[in-house]
Parts: structure tokens; sequence; C-alpha cells
């Protein structure tokens, strides 16, 4: 192999492995995740965490079609993908979970939308929201989600389930539901 | 990268149309298929299904048949083979695939005022099936030199992806110029008001206008909104007058216009209902709940003075529709965020009261908690 051609292949191998998801598996070691040292939260051992996501938390135990957790902590400006809005901290829960519906209402990708339960929650010692949905994907499989989501002056955190109703739903929302009570906000 | 492919696609869609395939007179010509037909049929039998497993496709089944009416008064001759579909999805879009599947969204309903609206769109996808307009791209297309390419890289059917292309995204200019004129004719010939036709690209204009949108897949490769207007004018100018049908059209589609503005607004899509419901000779086509909605409208756009309008509108819905349940939630949480605790009470515990099994009763129940003196 010529000089030339081992640096295109390396260049080649680099330039893959950069683009290439970034898996690991979640052991007790590093169960603690502290993001934006603004707030931490417990991940559910034997789950795989995909540090290459751009949510501050994605993580799945069977594969992201078939159940997957994403964490995600934006600020209240960053507008929301498809109604465009943004969140503000004085929003009341129901106004939060509202606009959540509505940024799930907006994509196509989300047929016969059936809201379980849209209830008031609590965050990490804060008031929160819990939507529980169910709807039909493109491909016609029941699907459920669970959202947890709050706001405050900093911005807005969202923690979401989701897996296929059969089966799936019901065998890793108790680890969903470990995840959300672990969340602890950080002393400012 | 899929988008480029797609719009060499649709660029290749718009080569002049093959002269040689002649039009179908009846539903018994379409028995017998040659083979590159047959495959499109088959196709589009399998979207039919994929529609229905993926559940955008409303059973109901008076608004399905009063759909069909409407289809088999514009094509007597093609009755039993055209049917017609009801789409749950609030795009302003209607489709015909080649084995003469007509699919119309709910939300293309939702924005006409009568029947001969309808079936200007109607009697224009019914000519895209009668033309056999997909066959003719179908024969186009394989002779683009881009095509190849297009599919390798695309890594999809030929036929499915032309199905979805030629349905969805629209037809070539020609073909939608030969449908306009083939639907106005049987327009006339069905007996409906010809004028009425004029009517359904305005309010389809007004609304591309109100939601700043360039152009719904409905009217990708059409001609120019403006100048459809202009045309159907001219068409129109000398014609008899025919059915309206306007009465039977608000009565038959009440409640689906209803659910329609429910779930525009689940979805924040609130800018054609202030265009609409704002007109009040738009207004008295809807029931009067209608004024709940427009607040709500207002209140999701929150421009100065919105929510001023918004309690307008849940006031008049109050006093007209006085058993329905949503604008007092709607008003007491406005007054609940405003500070107004002794007057929102009242009004959380009536919308508790009116719909006791309300999905968001946890929330409520939390702020009478706070209001709670």
């Amino acid at each position: 192999m010529t000089p030339c051609r081992a640096l295109a292949l390396g260049l080649l191998l680099a330039s893959l492995a950069a683009c290439s998801p970034t898996w690991t598996r979640v052991d007790s070691a590093g169960r603690l995740e502290t993001k934006t040292k603004d707030y931490s939260v417990e991940l559910p051992l034997g789950w795989v965490k995909n540090s290459a996501n751009s949510s501050d938390l994605f993580i799945t135990r069977d594969g992201p079609a078939l159940n997957y957790i994403v964490v995600n902590r934006q600020p209240h400006d960053v507008k929301l993908p498809h109604t465009q809005r943004e969140t503000r901290a004085d929003m009341l829960p129901h106004e939060l979970a509202e606009l959540a519906l509505a940024e799930w209402k907006s994509t196509d990708a989300t047929a016969n939308l059936e809201v379980l339960a849209n209830t008031p929650a609590t965050l990490g010692g804060q008031p929160a929201v819990r939507l529980h949905i169910r709807y039909q994907n493109e491909r016609g499989l029941p699907i459920e989600r669970v959202m947890v989501g709050m706001v405050d002056a900093k911005g807005r955190l969202s923690l979401v389930y989701e897996a296929p109703a059969i089966v799936y739903f019901q065998r890793s929302l108790p680890a969903f539901e470990a995840m959300v009570t672990s969340v602890r906000f950080q002393a400012p | 990268m899929r988008r480029l492919l797609i719009g060499a696609l649709v660029a290749a869609l718009a080569l002049p149309v093959q002269a040689d395939i002649t039009p179908w007179a009846s539903a018994a010509e379409t028995r017998e298929l040659a083979p590159d037909e047959k495959s499109l049929w088959q196709e589009a039998g399998e979207f039919d299904q994929a529609l229905v497993r993926a559940g955008k496709v409303n059973p109901d089944p008076a608004l399905t048949a009063y759909l069909q009416g409407i289809i088999d008064r514009l094509y007597p001759e093609f009755k039993g083979r055209i049917h017609v579909h009801l789409l749950n999805a609030q795009h302003i879009n209607a489709f015909a695939l080649p084995n003469g599947s007509v699919y119309v969204n709910a939300g293309l309903i939702a924005r006409f005022q009568n029947e001969a609206q309808l079936a200007t769109v109607m009697a224009h996808e019914g000519a895209h099936f009668t033309h056999r307009h997909s066959l003719q791209q179908a024969e186009q297309v394989k002779n683009a030199a881009a095509f190849a390419l297009v599919v390798a890289m695309l890594g999809v059917p030929l036929v499915g992806d032309l199905v979805a292309l030629s349905s969805m995204f629209g037809y070539s200019r020609e073909h939608e110029r030969e449908a306009d004129e083939i639907g106005y004719q049987r327009l006339v010939a069905a007996g409906y008001a010809p004028r009425e036709s004029v009517h359904t690209f305005e309010h389809l204009l007004a609304e591309v206008k109100a939601e700043d949108i360039q152009e719904p897949f409905f009217f990708a490769s059409h001609p120019k909104l403006q100048d459809r207007i202009d045309s159907y004018r001219e068409l129109s100018r000398d014609a008899n007058s025919g059915e309206i049908a306007r009465e039977r059209y608000l009565d038959t589609t009440a409640a689906l216009r209803l659910a329609s503005l429910d779930a525009d607004l689940a979805a924040y899509r609130y800018k054609q209902h202030i265009l609409v419901l704002a007109d009040p000779e738009r207004r008295r086509e809807y029931p009067p709940e209608a004024a709940y909605y427009l607040g709500e409208a207002y209140r999701q756009r929150g421009e100065a003075g919105d929510l001023e309008r918004a309690e307008r509108e849940y006031r008049i819905a109050l006093e007209t529709a006085p058993q329905f349940a949503p604008p007092h939630r709607a008003l007491g949480l406005l007054l609940y965020k405003r500070g107004d605790k002794a007057l929102a009470a009242p009004l959380l515990r009536r919308y508790l009261d009116l719909a006791p099994n309300a999905a968001d009763r946890g929330y409520i129940e939390h702020y009478l908690k706070d209001l709670a003196p």
C-alpha cells in the first residue's frame, strides 16, 4: 500500500469511527449522571447509553425500536421542532401538557393519538406534568409513551419513555419510574 | 439528498405527456389491464392497505357514503370503480391513486362551505383516474435518464415510489390542466353550480396565505392558484346556475368540521380558525360552540389584545352553549392566571360538573385547591 493510500484509508476509518454512535452499557460505576451541573439522574442498570445522541441522555434496553428513554434539558428559547413554540417559566402545568400534546399531534407519525392520562406530577421536588399516550406508528403498530416534564427559570426538563404497547411498554415501565424518582436538582 | 432525488423525479414527471394512452370511457374498460398498469394498480392497492393499517382512514360509514355519492354523481359510468376514502388528516389535500381510490382529507372538507365546492375537487381527482394520468407518468418516467439513478439511490420499488410521488406530490402541469378541464365539465354535467368552483380555489388561496405556506402537496405542480381562479371564473362566467347543496353539506359534515376544529387546535394550528371563524358569514356555518374554538385560537396566537378577544369569545360560548364544558374551563383558567380567584373557582367547578371524566381533572382539582379560601 502506498503512503498516500494508507493515509486515505486511515482518514476514512477515522471519519467512520467519528460518525458511529458510541454505545456503553450502564453499570453501577457509571450509573449516576450529572448533567449541565444542574440536575442528576440514576440510569437503570443493564441499559445501553448512546453518547452520540444530541439529547442530554438517550438509553435503551433492547434497541431503540423496542424501548428507549430520552432526557432533555433545554432553555426556554429553543423552539420545539413541530409547533415552533417556546416554553416559558410561568407556564402552568396543564399548559406544558397542552404544548407537549400539540407537539406530538403536529406530526403525521402519530396516528390515532389517544391520551391515557394527563395529570399533575412532581419532578425533583418541583411541580411537573405526567402525560401517557398511545398512538399508531406509520406501520400501524400501537406505541405507548410517557413523559414527565417541568419548567423552571432555567428552562424545561423532560423524561420520555416509549415502547410498543404490546409486551415491551409494561416491561420497562418500572425502570422509567425509578429514573423519574431519582431526578435531583443541584443547589444553585 | 432524498429531497434532491425526489426533485429530479418530479422534474422527470413534468416532461410532455404520452399521447397514446386513451382515457377510459367506463368502469367496464378497466377490467383488462396491461401488465404495467396492473402493476401500478397492485401497488396502489398496497398503498390503500398501508393507510388503513396506519390508522389514517376514517371509517365513518355515513360520511364515506356521502362522499361516495358525490363521486358517483360526477362519474356515474364509473360507479363501483372509483372509491372515495376519508383521511384523518388536517392538511388541505386530496389525491387519486391509479386504481380509482380517491382520498379526501378531513381538513379539506372543513374548509369548504357547500357540496359544490367539494365536488369541484373530487371531479378533478376523478379525472386523474379516468384519464390514466398515473400510467402516463409511469411511461414518461421510464424514459427519463434521471430515473434509473433516482431509483437506485432511493432503494425503493419503482412503482411504489411513483404511486406516492404522482398521487401525493402532484401530477405534471399538463395533467393538472386536463383534470381541471375534465373536472369542470363533470361538475356542470352533474348539475352542480359551476360558479362555486371559483370559491373552491379562493378558499384554498386564503388558506395558503393565512398559513404562509408556499405550496401544499395538492398544488405541488398545479398551475398557480390565482391563475386557476381566473380560468374557472372565465369558464363559469356564462354558466347556468346549478345545485350548491349548502344545507346538506353543512348538516352532513357538521360533526366532522367541529372535530376538525378540535384537532387543529390540539396541534396549535390556529391561523385558519381565526380566518374562518372571525368571518361572520362563515361563523354561521358552525354551531354556537364555535365561539369557544375561536377563543382558543386567539389564546394560542397570543398577540396583543388576543387574551381579551379570547375572553369575549369564551363568554359568548358560555351564553350560547351553556352545557358545553370547555369554555367553562378556558375562562376559568384565564381568570385563574389573571388572579381573579373568586371568579375562576365557580367556572372550574362547573367544568368538572359538566365533564366529570375530563382527562385533565387532576390539574383542575389541583388549581381548585389553590383557589380555596
